[in-house]
């Protein structure tokens, strides 16, 4: 996979519309899916990404060193005023997941896992989606969230114990 | 049935997988906004070519300024004649080899050119 800054060095450089095409090839596909998972309705995601990306290409050049934590600084901006104006609308069913996976959690763990972080504070999701999913490091993660670095490590951490804690915690709570 | 509690590491390793397994996107709809950012990509090139057009023709101008400036100088230097010794204009009403008045053809009357410094002069 290339590198997400190399491609926009090379963009910003030589406006090199072919490593755009890459960097964007390599990212929108997870934007979109990390828009649905912060709650963003299918349809309304694809608008989301077309419009973080369109903010992206105008504004990246100015800073190019982390292009990555950029692109999800710009989407959940978007994301807070997108929610803000669909509030009122019913959300649209999300279609079957794919199929289970040889490693990693079952569909029952993941859909229960997904479902645990959904309870999380808005920062704590974020912090954990862009951290162990996007894979952005603690530093790109603060970029990308306006935080310190220090407090993305230490609330990682705390997100993650809070997760574990609260493992199977409503199920004891209904049977017993 | 209580699910067995998984040790913190696993959690972090399995926020990953689980989110991944969500639906993928629509390919043909990510690759229509690929088109329309690609379009708004060309006038941004257009943009910088016409930046360098424009500093051209200023470059142009200013060389052409400075041309225009060290002719205009150049022109001015025969007034430097005017201050000239005034002997040296006076010679050139007299006939003789070394007076303009031999540069015309007999018959001709002199054209009207020291004259008038002579007399500014005194």
């Amino acid at each position: 996979m290339p590198d997400p800054v190399e491609l926009i060095h090379l963009f910003c450089r030589d406006g090199d519309a072919g490593a755009f095409r890459e960097f964007y090839g390599s990212q929108s596909p997870r934007l979109w899916k990390f828009l649905v998972a912060r709650g963003v309705a299918p349809n309304d995601a694809y608008d989301l990404v077309a419009e973080a990306f369109l903010r992206f290409i105008q504004t990246v050049c100015r800073d190019p060193r982390a292009p990555r934590a950029f692109l999800y600084r710009i989407a959940t901006n978007l994301r807070i005023d997108a929610l803000r104006r669909a509030r009122a609308r019913p959300t649209e069913p999300l279609a079957e997941e794919t199929a289970d996976q040889a490693d990693g959690p079952g569909v029952g763990e993941a859909a229960y896992l997904r479902e645990r972080v959904a309870r999380l504070p808005e920062r704590e999701q974020n912090l954990l989606l862009l951290r162990y999913w996007i894979g952005l490091s603690h530093r790109e993660v603060a970029q990308a969230l306006d935080l310190p670095e220090g407090t993305v490590r230490r609330q990682c951490t705390e997100a993650i114990a809070r997760l574990r804690e609260s493992w199977g915690e409503d199920e004891t709570r209904a049977t017993g | 049935m209580k699910r067995e509690r998984p040790a913190e590491r696993e959690i972090a390793e399995w926020i990953a997988p689980a989110f991944e397994r969500l639906p993928a996107a629509d390919a043909r709809r990510l690759a229509a906004i690929e088109r329309r950012l690609l379009a708004q990509l060309r006038p941004r090139r257009r943009k910088t070519i016409a930046w360098w057009w424009l500093l051209g023709l200023l470059a142009a101008g200013a060389a052409s300024a400075l041309w225009w400036s060290v002719n205009y100088d150049s022109t001015e230097k025969p007034v430097e004649s005017r201050s000239a010794p005034l002997p040296a204009a006076d010679e050139t009403n007299r006939p003789g080899p070394a007076g303009r008045a031999d540069s015309t053809p007999a018959g001709e009357p002199a054209p009207q050119r020291g004259p008038t410094i002579f007399e500014r002069e005194h």
